[in-house]
């Protein structure tokens, strides 16, 4: 079993070492001194909870009663800091940590979420308290890398490097720990050096842009451009957010019970294919709040992944319902409408996509397919030549426009009109021929036979 | 950090006739335009050699015109003048060559051309121009980037943004919406015809196949190659830098050349931009500001390569990480010739934890009690910035915008205005040289310092001027300061220090021509005028 997801799931349980060395009892005593706070252990911090979701405040009002009942007990005061830190009650969570940490002064997981959020704001301020931290547990190596981030913000790049060196060593399949590794490599001017690390931290890490375009950066820099180019460019499809295996600093994030925070946990999941678990995430969401129209697509998308389509279908109407304009729900819910056979209400949808943002040209296609399956030639044509004006850049919606004027090409040689079937024709070649596509080939014998 | 020298400011709003509170717009809704507004421009409108302000803000007929009168004191002239309304921001030039400065002005909708007749009336042709760019554009940068004489424009556009969209922090209160929850727009560049009117260039410059969170943008030939170039500050999307290929086709090199994404491969939510020769190498350096948790980031120009991300040398991280930076200006603060740095500052959504209110300065809104952030000054000493804002008046809290530095009292030392929502703007004056107080001015020379090309009957903006000094070389540019929505006097400022005299100047014109001028004494404005130089 990974060890690192059996510390995180014992939420609050003391992370007992058999024998600290002395230097490490110290360094446990100073952060003791360090966050040593006057506010005395009776004082509950209270946020400001105006306009949060019940479910939020009753989590709240719950816990702070536990800590009414166990004001002396450290883990209590940490449960707080956690439940406070996953809705962003920054400043509260502060102040329990500190006491949780005041309170159980051996227990590693207090310490280490105080000096996460104070390293937020102020990593000179963050990096003492990890070193206090990683004196009561030397090996978690997700806080290892934070503290050499910390050494890395604040200029002290030798210490930095040791650190990553050793989180590398602890746990070598740590992307974080290796990047900053080349991190350090490239700022020093050694892109060589810079590229294999970078390189070992986008192996294990493929979905990290970060890791990419810094990798990209160094190939550049070797004077590789063209390499760099290449890995900039699939850098383009990745995310903006970067995942982090750390089971402690995850649990917290776990904690938070708004509609937002069970969304991005399942768009979380999703990205590692967890489907089963982005679903789960995403009814609690809505069972918290069911009119967030994003939590409804977002579900319908899982849904369609999962294949359930008439489940995904059903939560898409809702998305739908519930906010027309939302970015990319009509388009999903004609598609859907479509794929179920109905034509009418794809066709509807459709329009009503391209009514939202007219430069759509999968919607074209798609109410071009409908209107040819209803043998509505006029139209058929007509938003064929919008979608070649449009110029796709999506390749697979060009290709699927290359067939679709290929195929009302066909149509129309079969009816007798070989001049409306070229003009098909030359429109599939033309973006055939700017996408160098293999089938332009074909495509120009196709013309010239039926010109002839 | 070295502790920072004293740099004196004093806040002359109150003394100044301006007393005008830009409105936001905000509501119960947490409209995202109430919070993104607020822009400036500083220029001389009227052509009496003094400095005029324009006030812009996001809610309708929140505009507002200032002309400056003598004795340094502001009249409202916004009817007069015909530059009522609303909008984001702003750029400022001459955009038909006729010796006047007309504004371009940005809006969320089509935005607005106004030409101005010379004494400071302007005219709207907006839609003669085909200047009416839609969707929410931000700020807008002037470069003639294919050298026929006639300044075209940049627009960078921010989000399709949705009303009707509601926003929440994790704890479930409503909030402004971030950029992430909409599509990003492509930019827009104008291509001047012949000051007649504006043609719609952007496919063609390959700029439509990215749709970014446009905020902040500047013009500028980064790479000396002869061809301007252009940088765009983008909220949450990587950074674009469009380096002009030529025949007015332009690719987006940012991810290799360093400039995109931060040290840690990180887009951030870029929004002002702040360009300048900050390290005294003869090149221009970037500084971007960015959200409250990322440090505003500065980009060091290293030429070949591009650039990197020098902020932790510079020591410029720890001053910005707990607040939310907008405008931001490099000038020389105290005219000791390196370009030191002010950024204006406002969150954007709910601070983790509000900022007490300092005793003596005004309490904000109620409504920004958890927004409001102070400005920063931050001050050059040998290459690492000190922080320098613990004195009055940069402990004001306020949501700040737009930032300009220029001299608007005319004295030689940079003064800063700065637009603040749902407040007066700021004039905030610099008593660096300052006669009426007990300070050595000797040691704080000056030179402003116009590159006037009178076939244009303008300044030429982007000619980049290497200035000879005792100290060494120094380089500055002709380029009005854009930074986010904002616009200003194009005119070079350059801090001497104790040197009363500059040796020589070198002119490299926007089309190439590079020409040599005599030296010049200190404390004046000097106008190198193309066609009397030498030609080396």
């Amino acid at each position: 079993m990974n060890r690192k997801l059996s510390r995180g799931s014992s939420v609050g349980a003391p992370a007992f070492r058999p024998a600290l060395a002395r230097s490490d009892i110290a360094a446990a005593i100073f952060l003791v001194l360090l966050t040593a706070t006057t506010l005395p252990a009776q004082q509950i911090p209270t946020p400001r909870l105006d306009g949060a979701e019940p479910a939020v405040s009753q989590r709240l009002a719950s816990l702070q009663a536990d800590l009414r009942a166990n004001s002396g007990n450290g883990d209590a005061w940490g449960r707080y800091g956690m439940a406070l830190e996953a809705h962003t009650f920054t400043d509260e969570a502060i102040v329990a940590y500190r006491h949780a940490h005041q309170l159980s002064p051996r227990t590693f997981r207090w310490p280490y979420l105080l000096a996460a959020l104070i390293d937020e704001r102020s990593a000179a301020d963050g990096v003492p308290l990890y070193r206090a931290a990683l004196a009561l547990d030397p090996d978690y190596a997700p806080a290892r890398v934070r503290f050499a981030e910390a050494l890395e913000r604040t200029g002290q790049f030798d210490a930095a490097e040791r650190e990553y060196a050793q989180a590398a060593r602890l746990d070598p399949a740590n992307a974080h720990a290796h990047a900053g590794r080349g991190r350090l490599a490239l700022a020093a001017g050694d892109p060589d050096a810079a590229i294999r690390h970078l390189s070992r931290a986008r192996e294990l890490a493929a979905e990290n842009r970060s890791f990419a375009v810094t990798l990209a950066q160094a190939y550049a820099r070797a004077g590789d451009r063209e390499r760099g180019q290449q890995i900039a460019a699939a850098a383009r499809s990745l995310g903006r957010i970067n995942y982090r295996d750390d089971p402690i600093r995850s649990s917290v994030h776990d904690l938070a019970l708004d509609a937002r925070s069970y969304l991005r946990r399942a768009n979380a999941h999703r990205v590692h294919g967890e489907l089963d678990l982005a679903r789960r995430e995403l009814r609690a969401g809505i069972d918290v709040d069911a009119s967030r129209p994003e939590l409804h697509f977002a579900l319908a998308e899982v849904l369609a992944a999962s294949g359930d389509a008439a489940g995904s279908l059903a939560a898409a109407r809702r998305a739908y319902e519930l906010h027309a304009g939302l970015e990319g729900v009509a388009p999903f819910l004609a598609r859907a409408l479509f794929q179920t056979g109905d034509l009418s209400g794809a066709l509807a949808m459709a329009e009503e996509a391209l009514r939202l943002d007219a430069a759509d040209v999968s919607m074209m296609l798609l109410v071009a397919l409908v209107s040819a399956e209803r043998g509505d030639v006029v139209r058929t044509v007509e938003i064929l030549d919008r979608a070649h004006q449009a110029r796709p850049r999506d390749p697979l919606t060009r290709d699927g426009l290359i067939q679709l004027l290929t195929n009302v090409g066909e149509a129309m040689v079969s009816s007798g009109l070989p001049d409306a079937a070229a003009e098909q024709f030359e429109k599939a070649l033309d973006l055939a021929e700017e996408a160098e596509s293999p089938e332009a080939a074909g495509l120009r014998r196709r013309l010239a036979q039926v010109r002839r | 950090m070295a502790a920072a020298p004293i740099v004196r400011f004093v806040d002359v709003t109150a003394e100044s006739g301006i007393d005008y509170v830009l409105p936001s717009g905000t509501d119960a809704t947490y409209p995202m335009p109430a919070v993104m507004g607020g822009g400036l421009a500083v220029f001389d409108a009227d052509g009496d050699d003094d400095l005029d302000l324009y006030v812009i803000a996001p809610t309708a007929g929140g505009n507002r015109f200032y002309l400056q009168k003598e004795g340094g004191t502001f009249t409202d002239a916004t009817a007069a003048a015909g530059l009522e309304g609303h909008g984001m921001g702003c750029a400022v030039g001459d955009l038909d060559n006729d010796g006047d400065l007309d504004l371009y002005l940005t809006r969320v909708g089509p935005d607005r051309l106004f030409l101005n007749d010379g004494a400071g009336v302007f005219a709207d042709r907006s839609e003669a121009w085909n200047a009416a760019v839609t969707g929410w554009s931000s700020s807008a940068a002037l470069l003639d980037y294919d050298h026929d004489g006639y300044l075209d424009l940049y627009v960078a556009r921010y989000v399709a943004f949705d009303p009707e969209r509601v926003c929440s922090q994790h704890g479930g209160r409503r909030d402004f919406c971030g950029p992430t929850e909409f599509e990003g727009l492509s930019d827009v560049l104008l291509h001047n015809l012949g000051g007649t009117g504006f043609e719609d260039v952007s496919a063609a410059a390959g700029l439509t196949a990215v749709e970014d969170a446009g905020l902040g943008v500047v013009a500028a030939d980064f790479d000396h190659d002869g061809e301007v170039d252009i940088y765009v500050a983008n909220d949450a999307d990587p950074n674009n830098l469009w380096i002009h290929q030529g025949g007015g086709r332009f690719l987006d090199d940012g991810v290799l050349q360093g400039s995109a994404f931060n040290r840690w491969g990180n887009s951030e939510a870029g929004m002002g931009v702040a360009v300048g020769d900050a390290d005294l190498d003869l090149d221009l350096d970037l500084f971007v500001t960015h959200l409250i948790t990322e440090t505003n980031t500065y980009y060091r120009n290293l030429m070949l390569p591009g650039f990197e991300d020098a902020t932790i040398d510079a020591e410029l991280g720890a001053a910005s990480l707990d607040l939310t930076g907008f405008g931001a200006a490099f000038f020389d603060a105290d005219n000791d010739g390196d370009l030191d740095l002010a950024v204006a500052n406002g969150a954007v959504k709910r601070r983790p934890s509000a900022l007490a209110v300092p005793d003596g300065a005004t309490a904000p809104p109620a409504f920004w009690a958890d927004y409001v952030e102070p400005d920063l000054l931050l001050i050059n000493e040998d290459g690492q910035f000190a922080n320098a804002s613990s004195q009055s008046p940069w402990n004001e809290l306020g949501l700040s915008r737009a930032l300009v530095p220029a001299d608007l009292d005319g004295d030689g030392d940079l003064d800063l205005v700065i637009a603040n929502l749902d407040g007066t703007p700021r004039l905030l004056r610099n008593l660096t040289i300052d006669p009426g107080a007990d300070t050595d001015a000797t040691a704080s020379n000056w030179l402003r310092i116009r590159a006037f090309d009178p076939r244009l009957r303008r300044e030429a903006i982007g000619a980049r001027v290497t200035v000879r000094t005792p100290d060494g070389a120094r380089l500055v540019h002709a380029l009005p300061p854009g930074s986010y929505l904002s616009a200003g006097p194009a005119t070079a400022h350059l801090g001497l220090g104790a040197a009363d005299a500059v040796e020589g100047f070198e002119v490299v014109w926007p089309d190439g021509l590079t020409e040599r001028f005599a030296g010049a004494t200190a404390n004046q404005v000097v106008e190198l005028t193309r066609g009397e130089g030498r030609v080396p």
